[in-house]
Parts: structure tokens; C-alpha cells; sequence
């Protein structure tokens, strides 16, 4: 092979594998250039979300979390919790009886009740400030393996 | 000729590495692939069969039974459930947990059944049944009034209704207050004002009242003023001097 031949062989070699480098590394390269942000809006209170807290509900209301409708429980003894006001007393009403709870500071509250076989139909009452509001879980309870 | 063996040599040399590292890029990836792919359709199928089977509970009447399916109406529709050999039925009868065998199930039984619900059949497998006896009553409201001579209260709920509860030898009574919790109490602690919850069975033949299983006394919180009609018997009622 000439010196003309052997030339043209490695010029070639190194363009080839240039070319096949860029096609490669190329993307991952462009991918982790990050350009900078450019904001032109003028700063307010609103776009600092730490500056402003989440204001507390005022309206009375009672929510239940746990458990969900139409839940089957595991056993007998069922932990009912969910959110209210703060100081609100809520009652926890079962089938064989009933717990009475105060809200806490974040406005949630568990009470426990004990469950029957079958259907149980537990409601939550809650009383502030001379108002009172209920909701109702229905939850199934059974001692068989299912 | 010299330029056209040129021209061959570097087209090869340019087009080999990139044929390799093409061929060796493709093979990573393609791999990976695989077994994403595969891992994908396992969490599908995975997720079907959970969907198409869940434990499920459904309340209601019985409408028809057989000896190996039997079809509950509930409030929202009709489910057909399909009764396993190894089914369990229970029934409280006389205070005892009784077990019992499917041709004791009849028409018209208040049931509640739980088993694993199929989505594509629309059936549910029953694994358990329990026969539900009557349920007690529930009510929530504020005493109007105390009748000490029938040992009775009426009580009136949020909506406006007044039921009349009969006080038993058998009711259990019990006081909240935040500082003392929850105490037994008697039919003397139960004033006019007070917030109650009542749980009591209802009385045959005479619309709106209750025998009492158990009262729950909160005390009077909703704030409203002791009604007149209460104090104005309290007044008859007191000595005169």
C-alpha cells in the first residue's frame, strides 16, 4: 500500500469516528446543557407561596376518612377517624356503642367502636358553637375466613 | 483505478465504526426493552385479575335461591351470588351465634354476604352469609321533654321530628362531660336542652317512639334555652309555701 492509500485509510477512519461519536454522545450532550431562565415578570407576594400559609378552614363541617364506605373490616374493633374544626366534640356512634372525642388542634379525631356481625352503620356527629352535623360509613364486619 | 480503491477504503473506514457502535448501542437498549416490556405486561395482568376479583360485602333482601346460586336485591340493583360448597351461614338466634345450612335461606331474608365479586360475570362468590335480625333505630336530637311519672323523654332531631323514647329497665344510660369523660348515668340526669343520641327498637303499633337500648347524654351543647312548656311544668310541680 502506498503512502497516498494509507493517508486516505486513517483520514478516513478519524472522520468516521468523529461522525460516529457525535451520533452517539450527541443527544446525552444536548440533553444535559441546561440554557437559563429568562423571567421578565416583576416579584409579588404571590410567587413566594412560602410567605403566605394555608389559612385554616372556618366553615363547620365533619369529615370521615377512615374507613371507607362499604369497607370490610378485619376484626371487631374498628378505628373511625377523620378532620373537623378544632375543639369540635365528636361523637362516634357503632352499633354496640360509642365514643365521645374532642378535635384536635388540626381539627382530626379517632374514636374507636366495637362492630356486630353483619352490617354496621357508624355516624359521626359533631357539635360546635351550637351547631351539629352528621355523616354515616357503612362498614361490614364478619368473624369467617373470606 | 487508484482513486476508486481510495474511494472504497474510505468509505469502509468510515462506515465500519459506525456500524459497530450502531449494532452495540442497539443491543443495550433492546435488552432493557425486554424486560421492561416484560415486567409491564406481569403488572397488567396482575392489576386485571385484582380488578377482576375483590372481597366484597353486599346488604339486602333475598329474592330468589337455589340450591347453588341465589340472587340478592339490594338498594341500588340485583346481584346474583353464587353459593360454594363450603359456604358459611350464620344467624343470631336467641342471643346465640347460630350456624346454619344453605336450605335455610329463604325468600325475603335480610342478608348480608361476603365473598370475592367477579367484574366480568357480574357475580359475586359468596364465601360467608350472616341472616341480619332487625335493626335498632337510631335518632339524634335535643330533649324537650321529661316525663318522670311514664319514664319518657321526647326528643327532637335537627329536621324538626319528635319521637317520645321509653326509658327501660334494661337502657343503658351514659353522661359526657369534657372534664369527667364518660359516666353511667340515670333517667334523672337527662334534662330538657341536653343533646342525646338513642339506639332503641321500635314500639309496635305506635308511630314515632322508640324503646330505648341505650342513650348517650352530651349535655346541652347546642346552647338553646330550656323550652317553656318545661319550665312552666317544673313551676306546677314545685311546693308552695
Amino acid at each position: 500500500m502506498n503512502r497516498d492509500a494509507l493517508l486516505a485509510t486513517l483520514i478516513g477512519l478519524g472522520v468516521g469516528l468523529v461522525i460516529t461519536g457525535l451520533l452517539l454522545v450527541g443527544p446525552t450532550l444536548v440533553k444535559s446543557i441546561s440554557l437559563p431562565k429568562f423571567s421578565f415578570s416583576f416579584p409579588s407576594a404571590k410567587q413566594n407561596p412560602s410567605t403566605s400559609p394555608t389559612p385554616a378552614p372556618t366553615e363547620f363541617f365533619v369529615s370521615i376518612d377512615s374507613p371507607l364506605a362499604e369497607d370490610i373490616a378485619a376484626n371487631d374493633e374498628l378505628l373511625v377517624s377523620g378532620k373537623t374544626l378544632e375543639g369540635t366534640i365528636v361523637t362516634v356512634q357503632g352499633p354496640k356503642d360509642e365514643d365521645v372525642v374532642t378535635a384536635k388542634t388540626d381539627g382530626a379525631y379517632a374514636g374507636k367502636v366495637m362492630l356486630i356481625e353483619g352490617k354496621n352503620d357508624i355516624t359521626v356527629t359533631a357539635y360546635k358553637d351550637g351547631k351539629q352535623m352528621s355523616q354515616t360509613v357503612t362498614v361490614y364486619f364478619t368473624p369467617e375466613e373470606i | 483505478m487508484k482513486k476508486y480503491m481510495l474511494f472504497s477504503l474510505f468509505s469502509l473506514f468510515f462506515l465500519f465504526p459506525f456500524a459497530v457502535a450502531q449494532a452495540s448501542s442497539e443491543a443495550t437498549p433492546s435488552t432493557n426493552q425486554k424486560q421492561l416490556n416484560d415486567l409491564k405486561d406481569r403488572l397488567a395482568t396482575k392489576v386485571a385479575e385484582l380488578r377482576q376479583l375483590q372481597r366484597k360485602a353486599i346488604s339486602g333482601t333475598v329474592k330468589t335461591v337455589s340450591a347453588s346460586t341465589a340472587t340478592i336485591e339490594t338498594a341500588t340493583k340485583d346481584i346474583k351470588i353464587e353459593l360454594l360448597d363450603d359456604i358459611a351461614i350464620a344467624q343470631v338466634i336467641k342471643g346465640t351465634r347460630t350456624k346454619l345450612t344453605i336450605d335455610k335461606l329463604e325468600k325475603g331474608d335480610q342478608v348480608v354476604v361476603f365473598g370475592e365479586f367477579d367484574a366480568t360475570l357480574d357475580l359475586l362468590r359468596a364465601k360467608a352469609i350472616f341472616i341480619e335480625s332487625a335493626l335498632p333505630q337510631r335518632i339524634a336530637g335535643t330533649v324537650v321533654e321529661t316525663k318522670k311519672t311514664d319514664y319518657t323523654i321526647t326528643v327532637k332531631t335537627p329536621e324538626g321530628k319528635q319521637y317520645t323514647v321509653d326509658i327501660e329497665t334494661i337502657t343503658k344510660i351514659s353522661a359526657w362531660t369534657s372534664d369527667k369523660g364518660m359516666t353511667k348515668a340515670g333517667f334523672s340526669k337527662l334534662t330538657s336542652g341536653d343533646s342525646v343520641h338513642v339506639i332503641g327498637t321500635p314500639v309496635a303499633k305506635k308511630e314515632d317512639r322508640l324503646s330505648a337500648l341505650r342513650i348517650l347524654d352530651l349535655g346541652n351543647l347546642t346552647g338553646r334555652p330550656i323550652p317553656t312548656e318545661q319550665v312552666t311544668q317544673k313551676s306546677a310541680t314545685t311546693p308552695s309555701q
